[in-house]
């Protein structure tokens, strides 16, 4: 499992996505750039120029043909992929911390940061992808976080309920279409700094600053499972095909009396998702990782860490070929997620 | 003496990871049947020919 290193990026990275085919990944950084690779090779594609500050989050829509981003100049942007062309910006009072296409592409969501004078919310927008047209200055929907401020957010199956994570620890739900509170629950002690999907979003995984991710059902947010590291964690990712979960994190320089990657445990750590076995840890990068994302067809994953670096891993055989003895018992061959 | 308590461990850890495993997949079909009498269909699923296919995708990246 050998990584390329993607070195186009000046200053941390904040986020790392790929799109659904897996053959292209985009990243965003501090340094105001978001940049498009071949995951294959890790040839540059691409990049995006306009916005005016630190990015702090990126999303793709399911056909590869629109890009949304977020950032600290206050802005949420809509991207011709193909193109580069900036199709609409989104003006807001505060930062967007996160955006997320809804399952079908149609929506668009964006967390909004606190700040005096603003609220943290949670807005989305009906997004037409037909060429030419012009975008909706108007959001279909608005979530006011008058609480807890939102940190995370992401659609559920069918766009049925938008989840969200909290600065508190808190995993709120919401309901899709009308925005009305539904469900919380508190997996976490400390701020939750991501959520990612399971493919078919009937689960999710939930990282936190907690040194824990937690495994949560999205119908009745039940805790399925929990993984318990000894490092605050920034991302967590499910693999599809087999059976683990990918946790990425790391102290913070600022946090530790040195900062050599061994006392600062700059890993990411592979977990098998039913057991809650730690089973490996990739090494690499010299900062903390800032986002772990899986490719959706299972062939691989990469990081982003705080030195600067996206690390593109590709699968080796082994990794498919390797079940526990009761998974092959069972005939599991630890890929459940194919298996239902 | 060692050995027979080793492994009766090994045992327990196999058991329970069984029960884990038992229990996860009837959890998700139990998922699975709500979300499709609710919406008839589950977006995300990957079948065997894709499973397959990445699998045999797999290559080291020099």
């Amino acid at each position: 499992m050998r990584p390329i290193l993607l070195s186009g990026h000046e200053r941390a990275l904040t986020q790392v996505k790929y799109n659904k085919d897996g053959d292209i990944i985009f990243s965003v950084s501090k340094d105001h750039i978001v940049c498009a690779w071949y995951s294959a090779n890790g040839e540059r594609l691409g990049t995006y120029h306009g916005h005016q500050g630190a990015l702090w989050t990126v999303d793709v829509d399911p056909t590869s043909t629109l890009l949304a981003t977020g950032g600290a100049d206050n802005t949420m942007r809509l991207w011709e992929v193909e193109t580069g062309k900036l199709l609409k910006t989104w003006d807001f009072g505060s930062s967007i911390k996160r955006v997320e296409f809804s399952p079908d592409g149609r929506q668009l969501l964006g967390v909004t940061e606190k700040r005096v004078g603003h609220v943290s919310s949670i807005v989305v927008y009906d997004i037409d992808a037909e060429k030419g047209t012009e975008q909706s200055d108007e959001h279909a929907l608005r979530i006011v976080i008058d609480y807890s401020k939102a940190t995370v957010a992401g659609f559920s199956y069918h766009a049925k309920y938008i989840i969200v994570g909290h600065e508190d620890g808190k995993i709120s739900q919401w309901d899709g279409k009308t925005g009305e509170w539904l469900n919380e629950i508190e997996p976490h002690e400390a701020d939750i700094t991501d959520i990612q999907w399971a493919p078919d979003r009937t689960y999710f995984i939930s990282a936190s600053k907690d040194k824990t991710a937690k495994l949560i059902g999205t119908t009745d947010l039940e805790i399925m499972k929990s993984y318990a590291t000894d490092t605050p964690l920034n991302s967590a990712a499910i693999t599809p095909i087999k059976d683990y979960v990918i946790l990425g994190g790391g102290q913070a320089a600022m946090d530790v009396t040195t900062t050599s990657a061994r006392q600062g445990k700059f890993e990411a750590r592979f977990w098998h998702k039913i057991f809650e076995e730690e089973i490996g840890r990739v090494r690499g990068h010299f900062g903390p990782l800032n986002y772990v994302a899986v490719d959706p067809t299972g062939k691989g994953y990469c990081s982003g860490g705080e030195d600067g670096y996206v690390r593109v891993h590709h699968f080796d055989k082994t990794y498919f070929d390797f079940a526990y003895e009761v998974e092959r018992e069972l005939g599991t061959n630890g890929t459940t997620q194919a298996r239902i | 003496q060692d050995a027979s308590r080793r492994d009766a461990g090994n045992r327990a850890v196999i058991e329970e990871r069984r029960q884990k495993l038992e229990s996860w997949l009837e959890w998700r079909e139990e998922q699975v049947r709500r979300i499709i009498e609710e919406f008839g269909s589950i977006d995300g699923f990957m079948g065997k020919d894709e499973e397959k296919e990445a699998e045999d995708d797999a290559e080291v990246v020099e």
